[in-house]
């Protein structure tokens, strides 16, 4: 380590800045919201206990966490149920963001280059990154700690607080660690980033899967099943930390030997470099370039999202059997006949798993539009200046390109939902439900991709904010009915407007007017592009 | 003589930086013209502002006679462009590319694109991941000299290139001007610019502060003397005077104070004497240090 590498530091620093602030503010407004809300809503035994209830059907357990068995239960323990694991995927995102920045982007740009040109050697980029992360990873753990000491929570103790706040910040420094060995393994930033956050989004479905079928044989697969077992403000066990910081800590190591052994520019886990002589006969133009540069992202997207819609297609058989199981429910809902109460369950949880996969399903389309803007900071569109290709072609594509992935990936992993849901059921999902559902979600697909259009014609440099948008709007509609939100709220995104789809059908008009919004978002966004200089 | 490629009050800002100001040139059939200048001085921003890249402020640009930007379907049909910067996607291997390119340009494969990749010693196998720069500048010069058009735009194309590569490019440029076509070539490797140009533009700070043919620029400017003298003194207040450690001396004249100054020298007991034409580079120099023609007296 020498004095090079705190200079280092300081530079990555002053690049991510923006970025770590962002995602201070955002961490901290929710740790502080959640946990005004629950105190608000739930501050008596009574209403805590419909909350517990609600919380332990299979769906609430899919979608926000396992709660512990305990004889007793306070505000603060069900908030810390609650809040780690949604906190820990938040904190896991913008741990493969600042590492990705740190070290394969870097090296791209052609930074790490002129760094190691200096006294360098080849782990000084990779140490200044481990630091920037430590650094921001206390300094994450101490603003949620405080923020969690600070909000009066009934049962909430400061050690408790101390925990939950620790277990974020140590399983933020695992997936650093994973993604600075994934940094060591593939050569493209493009490739880590997709790796880190779909690692993520394996640990989330694997966590929900485990959690439903209480699989407690298999808690040990999913690091957010680990932190499950923490049962903070009840037992407060730390156990999680040692085990998440020494697999930071291993991972950290195995980074730094692992870049001794490669290349600059290279990547440990490369094909090779050699290929064709000649083009294939279908390489023809611009489209075809486009399908084969984009092909191994969607496929990709496509084997995930099927991953996903497996596992969720295949938890429809306990979300049926269990919630009627559940006493308290079954006085709850009333004696209505066992069919219909199966398909009211259904119908619930199907909202759960399309907002899950439906926002996947953009995340990939907005994906796949992003590739315009890195390519042309990389400059191949200076390459194809002289082309006979017009700025029609070149929007057309990528925006049809993006919104044809979007669309197809939703109805495939859609399908597999419902076919896998088929197969552990004994009588089939409601042809129209699923039929609703699948048609339900394409208008705000379509207006978010739409709206990704505008920022790729008009302000292709902000473009990043959308993913924000669609992230901060996801949470906001996932989360709706146990923070109470306000449906204004919602409806400033294109989930408002299509919420609780299929358990109220979508109108024709309102889809049609959402679909002719999308239209016009695209036209508008041509009007920026055709305007606007191209490098 | 046919307008190949004709610029006329070009303006073009970012933000509030006036990148390029009034820019105004015509490239003719036949013509290699080197487009000069030191680096940000707007010779890549007009060559994008040609192609479309970057939207003009106002000011025409005709390609063949036609708006350049307005249909590029027409209008580049007629252009081959490398730039500065190759930037090729990772994936696909050299061969691939050059294919590619070629298709994307209307332009058939011919056996022309063998010999070329034989001539720069590329290998199109390898993945573009894995080239230098020199290499994916071959693969782009391969692909654009393939490409039978009117008008070829270079921007920069041998920053690359060793020696005998940069050699070799500068044959091809010969071979395009003896088949008769247009080249445009942006560069500051003067030296090499020099070999083959027919005319030049100047830019600086995003003005152009000369356009002309060569012979021309070279005919106004002054000339180079060297000489070998007894008395050095009467010479000391000639521009760019320089003595050298052996006596010999240098400085620079204009063409119609050669007369005068030759009387001078034979007086000071000249013993030898050199009279030299500016190079390309002096030329540059010139514009560069003054930003106007030094017609020095």
């Amino acid at each position: 380590m020498n004095r090079n590498m705190w200079w280092l530091l300081g530079a990555n620093l002053k690049s991510d800045y923006r970025v770590i602030i962002v995602w201070l503010l955002v961490n901290f407004s929710l740790i502080v919201s959640g946990a005004l809300k629950l105190a608000d809503l739930y501050n008596s035994p009574e209403t805590l206990d419909q909350l517990l209830t609600m919380l332990r059907t299979p769906m609430m357990t899919a979608m926000f966490a396992r709660m512990p068995e305990l004889s007793q239960y306070t505000v603060a323990i069900v908030y810390a149920a609650i809040m780690l694991p949604i906190m820990a995927v938040l904190m896991g995102l913008m741990n493969v963001q600042l590492v990705v920045r740190g070290t394969r982007q870097m090296e791209e740009s052609g930074e790490t280059e002129l760094i190691r040109g200096g006294v360098t050697t080849a782990t000084t980029p990779v140490l200044a990154t481990i630091f920037e992360v430590l650094g921001v990873n206390v300094l994450m753990t101490m603003t949620m700690g405080i923020g969690v000491v600070l909000i009066p929570m009934h049962g909430a103790t400061s050690g408790g607080a101390i925990l939950f706040a620790t277990l974020l910040g140590t399983f933020g420094l695992m997936v650093a660690g994973i993604t600075l060995v994934l940094s060591q393994l593939f050569a493209e930033s493009r490739s880590v980033n997709a790796i880190g956050y779909g690692v993520i989004a394996v640990m989330y479905v694997l966590r929900a899967v485990i959690d439903v079928r209480r699989a407690a044989e298999w808690r040990w697969l999913s690091p957010l099943n680990w932190l499950e077992s923490a049962r903070i403000f009840a037992d407060n066990r730390a156990g999680a930390i040692l085990t998440q910081g020494w697999f930071a800590i291993v991972l950290g190591l195995i980074a730094l030997a692992l870049v001794n052994g490669r290349d600059i520019n290279a990547g440990l886990i490369q094909f090779a470099g050699r290929g064709r002589q000649r083009a294939t006969v279908w390489l023809r133009g611009f489209t075809s370039l486009f399908v084969r540069l984009q092909a191994r992202l969607v496929l990709t997207w496509l084997v995930g999202l099927a991953f996903f819609g497996a596992m969720f297609g295949s938890l429809f058989h306990e979300v049926g059997t269990m919630m009627i199981d559940n006493p308290q429910l079954t006085k709850i809902i009333g004696a209505q006949l066992e069919a219909s109460m199966h398909h009211a369950i259904y119908r619930h949880f199907l909202v759960m798993v399309s907002m899950f996969i439906s926002f996947l399903a953009i995340l990939a389309g907005l994906n796949v539009m992003q590739r315009f803007h890195t390519d042309t900071v990389r400059g191949a569109y200076d390459l194809l200046g002289g082309m006979r290709l017009t700025r029609l072609k070149l929007y057309a594509t990528y925006v049809s390109g993006a919104m044809i992935v979007a669309l197809c990936l939703w109805g495939v992993a859609f399908m597999i939902v419902w076919f896998t849901a088929n197969m552990v059921l004994t009588v089939p999902m409601d042809v129209t439900m699923m039929q609703q559902a699948l048609v339900g979600y394409v208008p705000s697909i379509a207006v978010l991709i739409a709206i990704a259009a505008v920022l790729l014609g008009w302000a292709p440099r902000w473009f990043g904010l959308i993913y924000g948008y669609a992230g901060v709007m996801f949470l906001m509609t996932y989360m709706k009915n146990l923070m109470d939100l306000p449906m204004w709220a919602l409806k400033l995104s294109p989930y408002g407007w299509t919420y609780n789809v299929p358990v109220v059908s979508l109108s024709v008009v309102r889809s049609s007017w959402l679909c002719g919004l999308a239209v016009v978002l695209l036209i508008v966004g041509y009007i920026g592009f055709k305007k606007r200089d191209l490098v | 003589m046919t307008k190949v490629l004709e610029i006329s009050h070009l303006n073009k800002t970012f933000g509030k930086f006036q990148a390029l100001s009034d820019v105004s040139f015509t490239v003719n059939q036949g013509q290699v013209f080197g487009f000069l200048g030191p680096n940000g001085a707007g010779k890549t921003t007009t060559i994008r502002s040609v192609l479309g890249l970057l939207k003009r402020d106002s000011g025409t640009i005709k390609l063949m006679g036609e708006d350049a930007t307005g249909n590029v379907l027409d209008t580049h049909k007629h252009i081959a462009y490398v730039p500065g910067d190759v930037y090729l996607w990772p994936n696909l291997t050299g061969g691939e590319t050059i294919d590619l390119l070629l298709r994307m340009g209307g332009h058939a494969r011919t056996k022309r694109v063998d010999d070329l990749i034989k001539l720069f010693e590329l290998d199109p196998r390898k993945k573009n991941r894995t080239y230098s720069k020199g290499n994916r500048q071959k693969v782009a010069l391969i692909a654009a000299f393939s490409a039978n058009v009117d008008l070829y735009i270079f921007d920069e194309p041998t920053s690359g290139l060793d020696p005998l590569q940069a050699r070799n490019f500068q044959d091809q440029i010969l071979a395009l001007k003896q088949a008769g076509k247009t080249v445009l070539l942006s560069s500051h490797i003067l030296s090499e610019v020099e070999k083959v140009v027919d005319c030049v533009a100047v830019i600086r700070q995003g003005r152009i502060v000369e356009v002309g043919s060569l012979t021309d620029l070279q005919e106004h400017a002054a000339l180079r003397i060297n000489a070998q003298v007894q008395d050095w003194t009467p010479f000391q207040d000639y521009p760019k005077f320089h003595q050298e450690l052996n006596g010999e001396i240098s400085f620079t004249v204009a063409r119609a104070l050669l007369p005068k100054t030759m009387t001078a020298l034979v007086t000071a007991g000249v013993t030898d004497l050199k009279v030299t034409p500016p190079t390309l580079e002096d030329l540059f120099m010139q514009y560069y240090d003054t930003g106007a023609v030094a017609h020095e007296s």
